[in-house]
C-alpha cells in the first residue's frame, strides 16, 4: 500500500514538472522547397519505429499535430480535413504522416487521439522536436509535403481559411498539390502562409 | 498508521496538482476581457469621436496584432454603429514582439486597447445610440485557446474615459509621410523570387530600441530582419521571399516601425512597402 501511494505520488509529481520543464531551443536549419527532405526516425502511436525512408518512392504528407490546438480540434472534429484526405489519397501512392511536437505527449496520448478521432495514418512522437527543427515546423497544423524523389514539394497552410469562416472561395492547399503531384506536374503554390498554434519549442 | 495517511493526502495533492496542470486548461473567457468605450459623452451630429476596444490579458498569457507572425492568428473586431453612422478601419497600438523560441510573434500582453473612428451623420436627430463590437482573437500560453465576445457601449454615458484614450492614442502608429525612404530589390520570378529592402525613417533624436513590423501578407514571407537606430534614422533590411498564388500580385503591406521616445513611450510609424512581381508566365 505505501509502496503504491509513494508511487502515484511519484508518477504525479513527475507529470506536474513534466509539463513545467523547460529546456534551450537549438537554432534551426528549416528544409526547403526543391531540397531532400531531412529524414526522420520516430515512434508511432502503437510505439512502431516509423522512418521517412520508409516511404522511398511514394509521396508523403506531413502534418503538425497538436490534440490540444484549437486548429487541429476544428480539423478533425469539425471538417475532418485530414482523415478524408488521407484516406482520398492512400490508393495513389501518398503516405499520411502526422507529426506530434508537443511537449509531454506520450505514445499513448497520441493512440488515445488516434481513436477517439479514429485516424488511420499514424501520429509520430516527436516531443524532443528532433523533426520539427529539421523542417522548421511553426504552426499545428503546418503541412509538408515530399514528392516521389524524396525532395519538399510542399510548405505551408492547409487551406486558406485560417478563420474557418469562408462561404466561397475556399482552396485546400494541400489536396490542390497533391493533385498536381499524382498528375505529374509541379505544385503550382509550393509554400503558402501556414497557420495555427505556435509548436512549443520551450525557451 | 500516520505516515500512511499522510501519504494518501499527499498522493491525493499531488493528483491534483498534476491534474490542474495537464487537464485543468482555463476557460477562454477568464483568460480575455473585453469592454468597449467611447471618448465622448454624448453623440453630436457630424462629429467624429474614436470608440476603444480595451482587451485586459491574463498575465502570463498573449493575443495578436493584425500580422500575428510565425504562428497564431490575428485578433479581428467588427464594429456595428446605427444607420448613417460612419465607421473606420480598427487601428492597432504598436504590437509587442513576443519570445517563442519556435519563431517570432508579434502581439500584446496586459492589455491592448484597439481604435475605431466613428462619424454620426450631419443629420443626426439625437437619442440614445447603441454601438456594438464582435471580438475574436487567439490567446496563447503554452496552449491556445479561441475566445470572442461582444462588447457594447451605449451613448449619451456619464462615463469618463479620457485617461485610457490618453494612454492609447499616442501608441497608434502615425502615418510616415515624406520620413520613410523605401527601396525593395527583387530577384528572381515566378515561385523563386525573392526581395531584399531597405527602409530609412528619420527619426526624432535619441530613440531606442527601434523593431519592425511586417504586416499581414498571404503573397510575401518576410525572413531576416535587422534594425539599427543610426543617428536621425531608423534603418531596417530585410529579406523576402514569395508565397502563395504566384498569378496574383505579391501586391503591398502595411509596415510598423516602432521605437522609444526619450520620455519611455513605445511609438510607431506606418510604412507602406510595395513588392514587384515577376510573373515566371510573362516570359
Amino acid at each position: 500500500m505505501r509502496k503504491t501511494l509513494a508511487g502515484i505520488v511519484m508518477i504525479a509529481l513527475a507529470l506536474a514538472f513534466g509539463a513545467l520543464s523547460v529546456a534551450r531551443a537549438e537554432s534551426k536549419s528549416e528544409a526547403e522547397i526543391g531540397k531532400p527532405a531531412p529524414a526522420f526516425s520516430l515512434q508511432d502511436q502503437t510505439g512502431k519505429t516509423v522512418n521517412l525512408s520508409d516511404f522511398k518512392g511514394k509521396i508523403v504528407v506531413l502534418e503538425w499535430f497538436n490534440q490540444g490546438c484549437p486548429y487541429v480540434v476544428r480539423h478533425y472534429e469539425k471538417l475532418n480535413t485530414m482523415n478524408t484526405l488521407s484516406e482520398q489519397y492512400s490508393s495513389k501512392d501518398v503516405a499520411w504522416l502526422a507529426i506530434n511536437s508537443t511537449s509531454g505527449k506520450s505514445n499513448d496520448d497520441n493512440k488515445a487521439s488516434a481513436e477517439s478521432w479514429k485516424i488511420n495514418h499514424p501520429v509520430l512522437n516527436d516531443t524532443d522536436k528532433t523533426a520539427a527543427k529539421a523542417y522548421g515546423a511553426k504552426t499545428t497544423p503546418h503541412m509538408f509535403i515530399i514528392d516521389k524523389s524524396g525532395n519538399l514539394a510542399y510548405s505551408g497552410g492547409i487551406d486558406n481559411d485560417p478563420e474557418g469562416t469562408k462561404t466561397e472561395g475556399k482552396v485546400n492547399y494541400v489536396q490542390k498539390a497533391l493533385d498536381e503531384l499524382t498528375a505529374g506536374q509541379p505544385v503550382s503554390e509550393p509554400k503558402t502562409k501556414q497557420y495555427g498554434c505556435g509548436v512549443k519549442y520551450e525557451k | 498508521m500516520r505516515f500512511r495517511t499522510n501519504m494518501r493526502w499527499m498522493a491525493c495533492f499531488a493528483l491534483l496538482w498534476a491534474g490542474a496542470s495537464a487537464l485543468g486548461a482555463p476557460a477562454a473567457k477568464d483568460l480575455v476581457h473585453a469592454n468597449l468605450l467611447a471618448d465622448v459623452k454624448d453623440v453630436k451630429p457630424g462629429e467624429a469621436f474614436h470608440v476603444g476596444l480595451v482587451l485586459k490579458i491574463k498575465e502570463g498569457w498573449h493575443i495578436y496584432w493584425k500580422n500575428a507572425g510565425d504562428s497564431g492568428a490575428p485578433t479581428t473586431a467588427t464594429l456595428k454603429a446605427p444607420d448613417g453612422f460612419k465607421v473606420s478601419d480598427w487601428q492597432f497600438p504598436v504590437p509587442e514582439k513576443i519570445a517563442d523560441p519556435g519563431g517570432t510573434i508579434y502581439g500584446y500582453t496586459d492589455e491592448v486597447m484597439l481604435v475605431a473612428t466613428v462619424t454620426p451623420p450631419a443629420g443626426f436627430a439625437g437619442g440614445p445610440v447603441e454601438l456594438s463590437c464582435d471580438a475574436k482573437w487567439l490567446v496563447c500560453e503554452k496552449v491556445c485557446l479561441m475566445g470572442n465576445a461582444t462588447a457594447k457601449v451605449s451613448l449619451p454615458s456619464t462615463g469618463n474615459n479620457q485617461e485610457i484614450f490618453a494612454r492609447w492614442m499616442p501608441r497608434l502608429p502615425s502615418a510616415a509621410g515624406d520620413h520613410a525612404n523605401v527601396s525593395v530589390k527583387s530577384s528572381g520570378e515566378g515561385t523563386n523570387q525573392k526581395w531584399s529592402g531597405v527602409i530609412k525613417l528619420k527619426v526624432p533624436p535619441g530613440v531606442q530600441k527601434a523593431e519592425w513590423f511586417p504586416g499581414p501578407s498571404e503573397s510575401v514571407a518576410v525572413k531576416e530582419i535587422n534594425v539599427k537606430e543610426e543617428g536621425d534614422y531608423a534603418i531596417v533590411t530585410f529579406s523576402a521571399e514569395r508565397i502563395g498564388d504566384v498569378k496574383s500580385p505579391a501586391g503591398a503591406m502595411d509596415s510598423v516601425l516602432a521605437y522609444t521616445v526619450a520620455d519611455g513611450l513605445r511609438v510607431g510609424v506606418t510604412v507602406p512597402v510595395s513588392f514587384e512581381t515577376q510573373s515566371a508566365s510573362a516570359r
